[in-house]
């Protein structure tokens, strides 16, 4: 009884946490893989979460920052009241902006918000503070470059302001604060209809700052409820919300149009899928990582899962005893692993502010612990099953673990890892800013002369401080003019672009059957007036400040003839662009796209009908008429008094016989064809089915056309600018387009800055998936090696024995390590190759990483495989021979 | 005869490479209950074969053995588990205690893992008779050999079974020690009324036992 009575005060409770504790205490080496392979695995997916994070909430803070908190607009629609809008469930915060009335000088409104949408539309004063009585106001900085005035917080300004709908009053105020400029895309929508769709300039305080007459034209900014996408939104724009609703999409642009959500959808659909990938291949890389390291783990302790076995444990319990291990450790590391991928998103945070944020909340690091543990969880369990549905003798006699061993040779888990690394883009098309004016050309409305005013557009003045800027190399300006040719024949192609043209013109389906016929009836009148029979097709005319690098990149989309610069300064000769156009239908609906357009965005439609230009030819002259107003500042007026098509027959006439007259002749220099989008845009080309004549400035006054103001001004740097540079450039080119109406501005500096950064981005997601694939690449070759090493000691015992020396095995395990490497290398080549056949690629992974720094990369794996296998091989050769043959 | 084990032309066959290696061919016989057997033969004879088939330690490639009548093989690998942590036990050549933990944890494993709380005055008889109580708390790396093999004893039957197998259990001891194992062994053996099956080549182990099957070539070539 002695020997008992020592025991029984001692009788310990075992559990499984017990015995897994104790494996773990007492593994020491054996155990460092799995806990690196966990660490590993649980500090990149932190890493990885808390930089999607990162990335992510700093474009929500760009967001904010341009276009406030609201994720939609509804302007100017009183039809529907906030009661109606709180029903519908879409909407949870509604914000009232009230525009109360127009300024005299242009298209800038004056209004006040209520404490929601101050909130939501998230003003940044520049300078001075928000108004706060009756009389105070603050104004856009860019109204001040508007009003070409130097006026300062703490000046009076008078203003002449019309309410919507009322009579004007002169009012002077205080300027009480600077604000940031709303950004143009708030402000580039024209009225429509009598709805103000405007946002104030001029900010007053809400009290006290009422008109005698007019209305409130009352904006409303909101946010979505919890689970309402923009998408769901928007398909009801059309029926429900008078086509006045508009969403802000997660990139910070407005969208109205349907189709424009659609674009964005397929935009952001590939950029999400990009990150999925991403995000995939590393918790798949750290995946394979835990499932190495563990089922590295779990043959070392074959023989105690086939004792336990033995003594009874089911399956169940040798993956609870074997998995609780891993938890365990999973436990232990994770407070460090996270605070490193913490670490490693402020560290990403700090090197590239503003397009990465480091803003750790619970709501992130909770889901992230929670990948985290099914990761682990889900990466150990199939090791752990395998392992544990062996028989005991099977894996006591281990010669079940010599048959797995030379089954697992070949196996690679780092594709689709290599496939991504060759996914990488790289450069930007060029520098440089653009400014367009959105009312340039409307080609909704064609009339028979130059009548559609371009609006207040930047003057000649402008365009020469712009060309003062610093590293400004050239200043491109584009005017478009209307000209009527006059046809002996109007064929088919002619007809896309004057659809009025054609006898069986079908413009129902646009509800403008009635305006067709009165086109016809207009031309009628225009022929009479011009003294013609021949038939009047209208065309645009881009006259273009043309460089000699432009005229370059319009030869390369020459189909006909060439392009002589002379000829087209001198007013001999025009262009003529005449896309090719294709009826595309799908079964639900058909649309009318260029060749290239119908290429590259209507694959899955199929093509019913192709028009291609037989009309222009090289060499053919052209007759052209001009008509135009008797000046641009009384040119709107007559043309909705006179011009529209409600106008009388002989008010139409009479406004004709007022505009001046201009006939022309040119030679057609050479006929062009379209290209695609990034190489049209920069030339100030149009996309799609419009066909148009192109000349240079001086051509189009040496023809003796009046010229209208200028639609389009482009501007080249001489190279990349630095960012403090890029800034300034920036602000001062927006601070001039805000002298102009309706101007939308293409910052092609912060586009590269922000392509640069998305490059650096994906950089180094795949620098990090590089390292995650070399990591698991050598965890597994090596893992995998070092199991058939110590399955093989037997034949290696006795290889030693007849006198092997360990450069002859390392030979022998070497050259199967390689043929894997390679194999796999190919093999992951060859999928990159199939990828970047496939038309439309992610729209980050047009160009390989290159193949160089893949075959680098694999000499790395190589080299570190080799040097682990041969610690694996001086470990067992450590060992007598006699050991090695005794082993099994 | 009460029989306990009862095996019926068992058949093992191992696929090396094109080669079939026949471990057991046909072998039938049948245990008493409480009885003390020998399976003794030359190296690669079959005899340890037939104890793992008869524990249910692995699957046989034909036949069936019964348990009290039932169709061991007929069990799902769950209830064959329970069957082996509940009514059988088994020692090892090589003792296979887990390393980490001590021999008293060791004896509990199968308690554990049939989550049941041990049962203390039986522990201590067994302990007892094994003469361990002074060991128990040690890890096995600070037992001898025989220490081990009587703890690994000691795991066997913790659970009460009523068949002990034993595969070779002196193989690693020195003489005197494993007789003093076996000794043990036989002793606890019957004043529990357990079943006791052992392989051994030893033929001075042999003649211990009230029964010997000799084997040779995968068949029962003397039943004494």
């Amino acid at each position: 009884m002695k020997n008992a009575r020592k025991y029984q005060s001692a009788v310990p409770r075992l559990t499984v946490n017990h015995i897994a504790a104790a494996m773990l205490k007492s593994g020491g080496k054996a155990w460092r893989g799995l806990a690196v392979g966990v660490f590993l695995s649980l500090f990149l997916i932190s890493a990885m979460v808390m930089s999607v994070q990162g990335v992510t909430q700093a474009a929500k803070e760009r967001v904010a920052q341009k276009l406030g908190y609201e994720e939609c607009m509804l302007i100017d629609y009183p039809e529907m009241t906030d009661v109606q809008l709180r029903e519908s469930g879409r909407f949870d915060q509604i914000g009232h902006v009230f525009v109360a009335a127009k300024l005299a000088e242009g298209e800038r409104y004056f209004g006040w918000y209520d404490d929601t949408a101050a909130t939501l539309l998230n003003r940044q004063v520049m300078e001075g503070r928000l108004p706060q009585a009756a009389g105070e106001i603050a104004v856009d900085q860019g109204l001040l470059e508007y009003l070409r005035t130097d006026a300062a917080v703490g000046d009076q300004i008078a203003l002449n302001l019309t309410p919507i709908d009322g009579f004007a009053e002169a009012r002077t105020c205080t300027l009480v604060g600077i604000l940031a400029d709303q950004p143009l895309d708030v402000n580039k929508w024209g009225s429509f209809g009598d709805r103000v769709m405007h946002f104030p300039s001029i900010v007053a305080a809400a009290e006290g700052n009422g008109f005698s007459s007019g209305r409130l034209a009352v904006h409303r900014v909101m946010t979505l409820a919890r689970g309402v996408s923009m998408g769901s939104v928007m398909k009801n724009n059309w029926e429900q919300y008078g086509e006045c609703m508009f969403c802000i999409d997660e990139l910070g642009n407005l969208a109205h149009w349907y189709s424009g959500i659609d674009g964005i959808t397929a935009y952001l659909n590939t950029t999400t899928l990009l990150v999925i990938l991403l995000g995939l291949s590393l918790v798949l890389s750290a995946g394979v990582g835990v499932a190495q390291a563990m089922e590295s783990q779990l043959a070392r302790r074959l023989e105690e899962i086939g004792m336990l076995r033995a003594v009874g444990a089911t399956r169940r319990q040798i993956r609870r005893i074997f998995g609780r291990q891993t938890w365990l450790l999973a436990l232990g590391l994770a407070p460090f692993s996270v605070a490193l991928g913490c670490g490693f998103a402020w560290g990403l945070s700090r090197a590239f502010p503003g397009t990465v944020a480091f803003r750790p909340t619970w709501g992130v690091l909770a889901p992230m612990l929670a990948l985290s543990i099914l990761c682990v969880w889900l990466s150990s369990s199939l090791p752990l099953r395998r392992a544990a549905r062996v028989m005991p003798m099977s894996v006591i006699r281990d010669t079940r673990l010599l048959r797995k061993a030379k089954r697992v040779k070949g196996r690679e888990a780092f594709r689709p890892a290599l496939l991504l690394l060759e996914r990488l883009r790289e450069g930007a098309n060029g520098v440089g800013y653009e400014i367009h004016n959105e009312d340039g050309f409307n080609w909704f409305q064609p009339t028979f002369s130059d009548g559609d005013a371009a609006g207040r557009f930047l003057t000649e003045g402008d365009v020469s401080q712009l060309r003062a800027l610093p590293h400004v190399k050239d200043v491109v300006t584009r005017r478009t003019l209307s000209v009527n040719l006059l046809m002996d024949e109007v064929t088919d192609y002619l007809t896309l672009s004057n659809e009025y043209l054609a006898e069986d013109a079908d413009w129902t389906w646009m509800g403008w059957a009635e305006e067709n016929d009165a086109y016809r009836a207009r031309a009628s009148l225009v022929q009479e007036y011009l003294g013609t029979d021949k038939t009047l097709a209208q065309l645009s005319l881009r006259a273009m400040a043309m460089t000699r690098e432009m005229v370059g990149a319009l030869e390369g989309l020459v189909s006909e003839g060439r392009v002589d610069l002379d000829a087209l300064d001198a007013g001999r000769e025009v262009l003529v662009l005449a896309p090719t156009v294709c009826q595309m239908e799908n079964g639900e609906g058909a649309t009318r796209t260029s060749e290239t357009n119908a290429r590259r965005y209507f694959r899955n439609w199929t093509m019913t009908h192709r028009w291609e230009n037989d009309v222009f030819h090289a060499g053919d002259t052209l007759d052209m008429v001009q008509l135009m107003g008797r000046s641009p500042e009384e040119l709107l007026d007559d043309y909705i008094a006179y011009s529209g098509l409600d106008a009388a027959p002989e008010d139409f006439m009479a406004w004709i016989e007022s505009c001046q007259r201009r006939d022309v002749s040119a030679k057609i220099g050479a006929v062009l064809k379209e290209g695609p989008s990034e190489y049209m845009d920069p030339l100030g080309l149009p996309i799609g089915t419009e066909c148009c004549l192109i000349t240079t400035e001086k051509g189009m006054r040496a023809m003796g056309l009046y010229p209208r103001t200028m639609d389009y001004v482009a501007m080249y740097l001489d190279g990349a600018v630095d960012e403090e540079t890029g800034t300034y450039l920036s602000g001062r080119v927006n601070a001039i387009a805000a002298r102009a109406e309706s101007v939308y501005v293409y910052d092609g500096v912060a586009a590269d800055r922000r392509r640069r950064e998305q490059l650096t981005q994906t950089t180094l997601a795949f620098a990090a998936m590089a390292l995650m694939f070399f990591a698991v690449t050598v965890g597994l070759v090596s893992g995998n090696a070092s199991r058939r090493i110590r399955a093989d000691q037997r034949m290696i015992g006795t290889l030693r024995a007849v006198g092997a020396d360990e450069r002859v095995l390392l030979k022998c395990y070497g050259s199967q390590i390689g043929v894997g490497l390679a194999a796999g290398l190919l093999t992951a080549l060859a999928l990159a190759l199939v990828l970047f056949a496939l038309p439309s690629g992610l729209p980050m992974g047009a160009r390989a990483l290159s193949v160089g720094a893949m075959v680098a990369l694999a000499g790395l794996c190589l080299a570190f495989c080799v040097l682990a296998l041969r610690v694996s091989l001086r470990e067992t050769m450590g060992k007598s021979i006699v050991e090695n043959i005794r082993e099994l | 005869m009460d029989e306990i084990i009862r095996c019926e032309g068992l058949q093992k066959v191992y696929q090396m490479g094109e080669n079939k290696v026949y471990a057991l061919r046909g072998v039938t016989t049948a245990f008493e209950k409480g009885g003390f057997t020998a399976v003794t033969g030359p190296s690669g004879s079959g005899k340890s074969t037939l104890l793992h088939l008869l524990s249910g330690l692995d699957r046989p490639t034909a036949g069936k053995v019964f348990y009290q009548g039932a169709d061991l093989y007929q069990y799902g690998d769950n209830q064959l588990s329970v069957l082996r942590r509940r009514r059988f036990g088994f020692v090892f050549q090589n003792y296979n205690l887990v390393k980490e933990l001590t021999g008293m944890e060791n004896i509990l494993l199968p308690v554990m893992l049939d989550n049941r709380k041990p049962d203390r005055r039986y522990l201590d008889q067994v302990i007892e008779l094994l003469r361990i109580g002074d060991r128990v708390n040690h890890l096995p790396g600070a037992m001898s050999g025989g220490q081990q093999q009587r703890v690994s004893i000691a795991r066997a039957l913790a659970n009460k079974p009523a068949v002990l197998f034993a595969d070779e259990p002196t193989g690693n001891l020195d003489m005197k020690t494993g007789r003093e194992v076996l000794s043990l062994m036989q002793r606890t053996s019957r004043e529990l009324g357990i079943t006791l099956i052992l392989v051994t080549h030893d033929l001075n182990v042999a003649e211990q036992a009230e029964r010997v099957l000799y084997i040779e070539d995968g068949q029962i070539e003397k039943d004494l």
